[in-house]
């Protein structure tokens, strides 16, 4: 049998050659995109929490800040009242 | 805020959670295991229970934004400004939804991920608009003037709104129609009943969110007014040095 009667096989076109298919929607899986789009929805929703819970810690941390300058204000208060009570105490 | 007030906003939270909590589950059995695949485009077209009700959600967001933004240049107070920014925090993640799922549909639907279509356009610089927002709030400082600025662009933000919508009718493009009336609709009553499921659960729950974020926006400003009032009586003598 002459060699050009011989009929290429699929193997011996993938070697030579690249074929475009018709329309590009199918090289997506439909599952896997749907999948992806729900685990996006969570992902998104998770790392949100995360930054809200980020924001009460920080606000969290000015409150501390805030009631340690009153705890502070109340010592120092506190420790004039004191002072200005000794001398009163002495002199009667 | 007094101790009842502060009572009545958490009965209120936990009844819209839980509302959330009962709807979304609902929706998600019905999404899953009622509704059936969509002919053409297979199993994929299931994004589109969320795809659109988050994208309802955002204009929500936008919308809380877009009252709270006008209502602080009205009358400025720590709550209009508190709705604002919630509202634009809202509008953000729920706007990321909607352009995360939205490509991945049209990975299957179009072939591609990504076109310079008008209603996506349209919706991608409305989503950037708020991310503007955010920026702007967080780095700008919280003074009268920064707050003014914000809501004129919490105005602008808005403005897009109607583009958005319209964009399909107006300019065409290649995004479905199924729900604005020029298309054929969902065409199964299950489909019919996991969409509406889905628009109502998202519109709980984005109230539900929204009304969380007000309650943290201002316990933030009362924060602010706090340390501003222990400063001015010389409490605070962190700024001393």
């Amino acid at each position: 049998m002459h060699a050009s009667m011989i009929q290429p096989t699929a193997a011996d076109d993938r070697a030579t050659e690249f074929k475009a298919v018709d329309g590009t929607g199918e090289q997506f899986d439909g599952y896997t995109l749907m999948v992806e789009a729900y685990a996006a929805i969570w992902l998104i929703m998770l790392v949100w929490l995360a930054l809200i819970w980020r924001k009460q810690q920080h606000l969290a941390a000015r409150v501390d800040g805030l009631e340690g300058a009153i705890a502070r204000a109340e010592r120092n208060i506190t420790a004039k009242s004191k002072k200005a009570a000794v001398p009163e105490e002495t002199t009667a | 805020m007094t101790i009842a007030t502060a009572r009545t906003g958490n009965g209120l939270f936990y009844a819209l959670l839980g509302t959330s909590t009962v709807l979304l589950l609902a929706t998600i059995h019905v999404v899953f295991l009622r509704a059936p695949i969509e002919a053409q485009m297979g199993i994929v077209q299931k994004i589109f229970y969320f795809h659109v009700p988050s994208a309802y959600a955002m204009y929500i967001g936008a919308t809380a934004c877009f009252i709270g933004s006008v209502g602080y240049l009205l009358k400025p107070s720590d709550r209009w400004d508190a709705f604002a920014r919630a509202g634009a925090e809202l509008a953000i993640v729920m706007g990321l939804i909607v352009l995360v799922t939205g490509p991945l549909w049209a990975a299957k639907a179009w072939g591609y991920y990504w076109t310079w279509d008008p209603r996506l356009t349209t919706a991608l610089l409305s989503w950037l608009i708020y991310v503007a927002y955010q920026v702007l709030r967080a780095f700008s400082g919280d003074g009268a003037g920064e707050r003014k600025f914000a809501a004129a662009l919490g105005i602008l933000g808005a403005a897009n709104l109607p583009i958005i919508h319209y964009s399909v009718q107006k300019w065409g493009g290649q995004h479905p129609t199924v729900v604005t009336g020029k298309g054929g609709g969902l065409q199964h009553p299950d489909m019919k009943l996991a969409f509406a499921l889905a628009m109502t659960a998202f519109t709980v729950f984005a109230i539900t969110l929204l009304y969380a974020l007000v309650r943290l926006e201002l316990t933030r400003s009362r924060l602010v007014r706090a340390e501003e009032d222990a400063i001015d009586l010389g409490l605070d003598d962190r700024t001393e040095a």
